[in-house]
């Protein structure tokens, strides 16, 4: 093992403590919070969709807290200017007494952002704040400033209140690597969010980890191996969520509008390196690229009415085209059964990364 | 180092393609024994003398190769046995992630961590062995195909009656022809009455006059029924005497080489006509034969043949009418000595949209009385349709767009106008507009449902 591995298994130690930092403080959203930490390694932006007060800015603003980062919230609102956002350049007295021009850094200069309720902004503004996630600077006058690293954009969406917003653009939303739904907490969650929440304040959260280290785990994320099937599989899905294909199911075929692209296949092989990572793997899996599969693909597939009216969910579809893809690596029966007596069985620890 | 990594994974590769080899072969091998052993003995109850078990067991043995050579074409490279492994032994796709350092001479970050853990998996991997179990299943299935495919070869011994049948000169033809055996049988049957024995072989002499050869298995024929060999015998008479009237002969010997030629074209063309064959014909055009019992004059033959094919509306039940009295030739067509009496029988029928027309028949009878009918056939000439107006709102005041009657879309028609445009054309186009406005929320909330149910609507009614 050598020496720059070690920092990298003490990350990933890290952020299994983060983990459960947070969950002290979120409650039943366990798998919420994963993806929002594999989106973080993959350097992506997350789309939180979820009816309100299921306590997305909360689990936004206690993993900034958690990871020790700076945090910002915008609250979209239609009469928002993109200055507003970005920065914008104001007269400003220098060393001297003369006077200057001086870029005031926006809100979006922080580690996490939550940009609350973006479809309420102007396209104007949305652009704006698209553009600084996809280049990670903004520029102001000719002259670009580059935004802190890590930088993540959390966009909470609200699936009721539809009247008087600006949803984003197809060509946007599928800039976001990942789309969280926030469910409803089952009934065991929702005993124990009241019990925490009515009592004494807790002890707030702690931070347990630096800018440093997730900077380190987001190079490390990129060199986990990913063998050659799950690029293939990768592939395979993802064409296979496309209706013009005569291969894709015929299902995606009769009811989907238009299907993910090259960008779909990026973010599921490299959601697949992070989960692995997280996992304390260096080599991915298909089924490290499964567990990230409908984060990765669901707002990167659009349904037409047939689709729409009939109630489809994009997930289903999702696992038609993954099961076919699926089927192209499968075995003959015949050799395919796994002899009991040569199978050594779950291989605990094989392939794990060293946590000392 | 990697050498191990790169010898167990071939090392499975290697058994993983000969068992993959094998599983196919064998996969093959089964139904080929059933189906080569089914048609072997079928040969062989024909009497086909090369059919035997030798030649079931190449069928079989090519089936199971060329089974074998497909799974040739299918074999998996060494990233699918190291998926195989990864499969089999549950490491987490660590041995195929090792392949793929190896590929990329383990230059990345975690390369050499992966490779250490997949050496450490290769005496696990070595160790892994095919469970016999399905290949065993699949031998057993295909040695007991083999074996009923076996069976059936043996059990089919040569049938000599049948081989004999068919070492007739004439029994090939028969089969040829696909004649009816209910009508040669019948028809032979008559020829052998002591009567109509002489006829035959009054008209077979009378065919062949010089040839005695040839009158022999001419009588032979119309005895036997197998009227189309007498029809090739004739053909190739005729060809004969074509070639022998162009040589140079005697004004004698030509008149009696076109006498006698005309005499096998006439035989040649009441053979054509069914009236030798045909038997009383019955709706389906096919050839039945009745009794030989004399009939009345103009009772014969007058069962004509039906057959109609016509346009959509199909043709109304067609007239037969039938004509000619026993012992006689009403048509003016000389008829054959010993087979007189024949009569014919045309069959007409008639639509009553005119879209079709009827069929034709003819048919003959026997001397014997013996009812015999040619074969029906049907031709049929459909009219264009009268479709009526190209819409049935033409002639509106104004235009709309509604579902045609006629045909399988929507039409926008015009007012005052034969023009019309299928919507099918039209909505894709319109369809998509609407869901990009949708997508963009640009339809009021309120509207969604209508516009989406109502380009849904369209949708089914282009698609009906």
């Amino acid at each position: 093992m050598n020496e720059e591995e070690m920092p990298i298994a003490a990350c990933v130690d890290g952020m299994a403590r983060a983990r459960e930092e947070i969950a002290r403080t979120i409650v039943g959203q366990d798998e919420v919070i994963d993806l929002a930490l594999v989106a973080l390694l993959c350097e992506g932006h997350v789309l939180f969709e979820g009816v309100p007060g299921l306590g997305k800015t909360l689990i936004v603003r206690t993993l900034a807290d958690t990871l020790m980062m700076r945090f910002s919230r915008i609250q979209f609102t239609p009469d928002l200017m993109p200055s507003d956002v970005v920065g914008s350049t104001m007269i400003a007295q220098g060393e001297g007494s003369e006077l200057g021009l001086r870029f005031e850094p926006g809100p979006i200069f922080a580690n996490i952002v939550l940009a609350d309720e973006i479809n309420r902004a102007s396209p104007k503004t949305q652009s704006a704040l698209l553009q600084a996630m996809q280049e990670r600077t903004v520029t102001a006058r000719g002259r670009s400033y580059p935004l802190p690293r890590p930088f993540l954009v959390l966009t909470p969406q609200n699936p009721l209140e539809m009247e008087g917003t600006y949803p984003l653009p197809e060509a946007q939303v599928d800039r976001s690597l990942f789309k969280i739904i926030v469910d409803h907490p089952g009934q065991e969650e929702l005993v124990r969010i009241p019990q925490r929440t009515s009592g004494q304040a807790e002890a707030p959260t702690q931070g347990v980890m630096r800018e440093a280290d997730v900077l380190a785990l987001q190079r490390a994320t990129r060199d986990v191996v990913a063998p050659p099937e799950l690029l293939e599989t990768a592939a395979r899905i993802v064409l296979g969520t496309q209706p013009e294909r005569p291969a894709s199911p015929e299902r995606v075929r009769r009811l989907v509008r238009y299907g993910a692209g090259p960008r779909g296949a990026q973010a599921l092989v490299l959601a697949a390196k992070a989960r692995a990572l997280l996992a304390g793997r260096y080599n991915a899996t298909i089924a490290d690229m499964e567990s990230v599969m409908h984060p990765a693909l669901r707002h990167r597939i659009a349904l037409n009415f047939e689709g729409q009216s009939e109630g489809v969910r994009v997930e289903d579809l999702i696992e038609e085209a993954a099961d076919s893809a699926m089927e192209a690596l499968a075995f003959d029966e015949a050799i395919s059964g796994k002899a009991a007596s040569a199978a050594p069985g779950p291989a605990d620890g094989v392939g794990s990364a060293s946590r000392n | 180092m990697d050498d191990i990594i790169i010898t167990t994974i071939a090392d499975a590769r290697a058994r993983l393609n000969a068992a993959i080899v094998a599983h196919r072969a064998l996969a093959w091998a089964a139904p080929a024994g059933i189906l080569a052993g089914a048609a072997v003995a079928g040969l062989r109850a024909l009497g086909v003398g090369a059919a035997g078990l030798l030649v079931w067991l190449l069928c079989v043995l090519a089936c199971a190769a060329i089974g074998a050579w497909r799974a040739g074409l299918s074999r998996v490279d060494e990233a699918g046995a190291a998926r195989w492994l990864d499969e089999r032994l549950a490491d987490q796709e660590l041995l195929s992630a090792a392949l793929a350092c190896l590929g990329r001479d383990g230059s990345g970050r975690f390369d050499g961590e992966v490779l250490a853990k997949a050496r450490s998996l290769a005496p696990r991997a070595s160790s892994l062995r095919f469970s016999p179990r399905p290949l065993a299943k699949r031998a057993a299935i295909a040695a007991a195909a083999c074996a009923v495919g076996a069976y059936l070869v043996l059990l089919a011994a040569p049938n000599a009656t049948i081989a004999a049948e068919l070492s007739e000169p004439s029994a090939s033809g028969d089969a040829r022809a696909g004649a009816a055996p209910a009508s040669r049988a019948a028809l032979a049957a008559s020829a052998a009455t002591p009567k109509n024995a002489a006829a035959a072989s009054a008209f077979a002499s009378s065919l062949f006059p010089d040839d005695k050869r040839r009158a022999t298995l001419a009588e032979r024929a119309l005895r036997e029924g197998r009227i189309d060999d007498l029809r090739d015998m004739l053909k190739a008479a005729d060809l004969e005497y074509e070639s022998r009237i162009g040589r140079g002969l005697s004004e004698f010997e030509k008149r009696k080489l076109v006498s006698e030629r005309e005499r096998i074209e006439e035989a040649a063309s009441a053979l054509a006509a069914g009236g030798l064959s045909g038997a009383a014909g019955d709706e389906s055009g096919r050839s039945v034969v009745g009794g030989d019992e004399p009939q009345g004059a103009g009772a014969d033959g007058t069962r004509g043949t039906f057959g109609d094919e016509g346009g959509a509306s199909g043709g109304a039940p067609d007239l037969a009418q039938g004509q000619g009295p026993n012992g006689g030739s009403q048509d003016g067509k000389p008829h054959l000595p010993g087979m007189d009496g024949a009569s014919q029988g045309l069959g007409q029928g008639s639509s009553a949209d005119a879209d079709a027309d009827g069929a034709s028949g003819s048919n003959a009878g026997g001397d014997a009385g013996a009812r015999q009918g040619g074969k029906g056939y049907g031709r049929g000439s459909g009219e264009e349709r009268d479709w009526g107006p190209i819409s049935p709102s033409a002639g509106k005041d104004e235009a709309v767009i509604e579902p045609s009657k006629n045909s399988s879309f929507f039409e926008l028609v015009l007012p005052g106008k034969d023009a019309s445009s299928p919507i099918g054309a039209l909505v894709p186009e319109s369809r998509k507009s609407a869901e990009s406005a949708m997508s963009r929320e640009a339809v009021p909330l309120e509207y969604e449902d209508f516009v989406r149910s109502y380009f849904i609507s369209l949708s089914k009614g282009d698609s009906r």
